[in-house]
């Protein structure tokens, strides 16, 4: 049980700057979820946390205490790694009892033979026998107990390493891409797993992946990282709803967010490729980035559609549809989404109309900030042609 | 994808790779089979390869008795297993050193390294033996053990194996609450046991083999490792036996022999899948 405060910090290789003034709280029993491409410095983070390597300068406190100084033993949080690190010449069973031992033992009750001679030698090993069985009940894993990790499938490292991870009641769990050696199947099973596993014990969980989807079926909150810098910190849906960054637009949602050129009329309407948009923002802008996910547009007539091209490839996903159109002056396909029964009726090189929800579209600057954007009355938008 | 080779390729693949075999053997088994044979059957001028008259119990009785060979075999096991040990007891951890850890001056350290691996060891020998003289510890275990006890190859050795080992281990034992040297004995050196099984083999066989350093430092006896007491055989006055030499230097290879048959699996390991984790 912590919170976890990371203020002001700083990480540089020589010259390369990897983490640039990082402010982060981490509530306590939050599940926090760093996401970012690979290379953003987000592992490097959590490595810092952990007190595997050393920040450049910044301050991180756990429960108000500043750590900068502790070992990473004393710091008290466990890890489990992405390549599960489990060691390799003990059993399941010793792998999970480890920490414990580790901890709670001075180490003259862990030397070999004599330890067992010493007095409550046995009362030791069966507190420890307790918690380690109380583990693999939790995760399931009672019968691997004598194995060895060679001997284990992936998914099986995986609750191992988290049981080794969990045995000794942390301040917090540090998760550095647990899943992304599974297989794709395993992954979305282990990821409810992981999630339940949070609920059930109420402790912090700062879990790092490169997998938006990850980050937004599990987390309470998600701090968005990039070249070293965060770029938001919000709720999955505040994330996907309202992101701040186009790159932060960008990197979550799949499939990917369209992002048309535009421009910002003298009446400050959104003009793309020609045809003004009902979405109304600050006028004078030249050269804005028009964000529009697949779900906030449909496929319509060309007479009713904002703006029109040609539908070129329909991707059919069983339960929805989606549709490829090409806009004259764009390089890449703008992608909608359909339901199953419009879908169907789509006819490939057919010239359609795309409607956009004006409700739900991203207006983001020259820079790739955004910008407030409205919605523009519906009796402006006959009054339009003139502008 | 493959085909099988035709019966015959498979045959003649055999017989080239047993006559191969064969050559490396054959000194092997004349040495057995003359530590077997009568002095007269020895020096006869025909090849026969199977003794006509068994003389196992003389010969063998006769190298038992002739020299201590025992004690020269006890000898031997002090001095190649406490060098063993004291060369494994500075590599794992200087391995570590300079695989896993970060430290200013790394690189030239490594370097330093490899440069050792250059030097060949009759080079150094006269400094050595100025050394031992200074120390006092010529015509002593310590004389024979002490310059073998820092083993650059197995610096090397270890280190390579060490760098395939993934960081992640050596993360989760400091999470786990292992100080760093306990990180090096309990985890990083049960992980790399067939680099050590096969680094145990080199050390070990080198320095039972080995004549020039023991013949340079000792003078009395009581020292002499297996390799220095055979000599005894031939310095006699009655000239060369043969007999009783092959049975001293069967007796002395026996060892070693039962101790690759042991580590062979391991041994084979090491060497080939060093890289892989």
């Amino acid at each position: 049980m912590a919170e976890i405060a990371i203020r002001k910090l700083n990480k540089s290789f020589g010259e390369t700057q990897i983490l640039d003034q990082i402010d982060l709280t981490v509530r306590d029993g939050e599940f926090m979820t760093l996401v970012g491409p690979s290379g953003c410095g987000k592992s490097t983070l959590l490595r810092i946390i952990a007190g595997l390597e050393s920040q450049t300068n910044g301050q991180i406190n756990i429960s108000g205490q500043p750590v900068d100084q502790l070992r990473p033993k004393d710091r008290n949080l466990s890890m489990v790694f992405q390549s599960y690190a489990l060691y390799p010449h003990l059993t399941v069973k010793e792998n999970i009892a480890t920490p414990i031992r580790m901890r709670s033992y001075r180490w003259y009750q862990r030397l070999p033979l004599l330890a067992q001679l010493l007095p409550g030698a046995a009362e030791r090993q069966a507190g420890i026998d307790s918690k380690v069985a109380a583990v693999a009940e939790l995760l399931q894993i009672e019968h691997l107990l004598d194995r060895r990790p060679g001997e284990l499938s992936g998914g099986q490292r995986q609750r191992v390493a988290l049981g080794r991870a969990m045995v000794r009641d942390p301040a917090a769990f540090l998760m550095d891409e647990p899943l992304s050696n599974l297989d794709a199947k395993l992954r979305v099973h282990m990821r409810t797993e992981i999630a339940q596993l949070h609920k059930q014990l109420g402790t912090t969980f700062i879990y790092v992946t490169h997998d938006q989807a990850e980050a937004m079926t599990m987390s309470d909150r998600i701090a968005l990282m990039m070249d070293g810098k965060l770029l938001q910190v919000a709720t999955p849906e505040e994330i996907y709803r309202n992101p701040v960054d186009v790159r932060v637009a960008e990197f979550i949602g799949s499939p990917k967010i369209n992002l048309l050129p535009g421009e910002v009329n003298h009446a400050g309407r959104v003009v793309v490729c020609g045809c003004p948009l009902r979405v109304a923002t600050q006028p004078g802008q030249t050269h804005i980035r028009v964000g529009v996910r697949p779900e906030n547009a449909t496929v319509c007539r060309v007479e009713q559609g904002d703006i029109q091209g040609q539908l070129i490839y329909l991707e059919n996903m069983g339960a929805e549809f989606f549709a490829h159109i090409t806009i004259d002056t764009l390089a890449e396909p703008m992608l909608v989404r359909c339901d199953v029964e419009q879908g169907q009726q789509l006819v490939l090189g057919a010239t359609v109309g795309i409607r956009i929800k004006p409700k739900h579209t991203l207006v983001f600057d020259q820079q790739g900030r955004r910008v407030a954007s409205e919605k523009v009355a519906a009796e402006v938008h006959h009054e339009s042609a003139t502008a | 994808m493959n085909r099988r080779p035709s019966l015959l390729f498979r045959l003649f693949r055999h017989l080239v790779l047993m006559s191969g075999a064969m050559i490396m053997l054959m000194p092997f088994i004349w040495m057995l089979l003359t530590s077997l044979k009568p002095p007269d059957e020895i020096f006869t001028s025909e090849l026969t390869l199977w003794p006509q008259h068994w003389y196992f119990v003389e010969n063998y009785t006769e190298a038992l008795t002739r020299i201590p060979l025992m004690k020269f075999l006890l000898n031997g096991i002090v001095v190649t297993v406490t060098i063993f040990l004291c060369q494994v007891s500075i590599a794992v951890p200087v391995a570590y050193a300079l695989a896993k850890l970060r430290f200013k001056g790394k690189k030239t350290l490594f370097a330093a390294v490899l440069f050792c691996l250059l030097i060949p060891p009759q080079a150094v020998s006269i400094p050595w033996y100025l050394l031992m003289y200074q120390f006092g510890w010529l015509d002593s275990y310590m004389a024979l053990i002490a310059p073998f006890s820092i083993s650059v190859f197995g610096i090397f050795l270890m280190r390579q194996f060490f760098m395939t080992v993934p960081n992640d281990l050596i993360y989760a034992a400091r999470i786990d609450g292992f100080s760093e040297l306990a990180i090096v004995w309990k985890v990083m050196l049960p992980t790399a046991m067939p680099a050590l099984v096969s680094f145990g083999i080199f050390s070990i066989v080198a320095h039972w083999n080995d004549y020039f350093w023991p013949l340079i430092v000792l003078n009395s006896p009581d020292y002499y490792t297996p390799p220095l007491g055979l000599v005894n055989f031939r310095n006699d006055d009655t000239g060369n036996d043969y007999g009783p030499l092959m049975a001293a230097a069967t007796i002395v290879i026996t060892p070693l022999v039962g101790a690759f048959l042991l580590a062979q699996k391991r041994f084979i390991e090491g060497i080939t899948f060093s890289g892989m984790k």
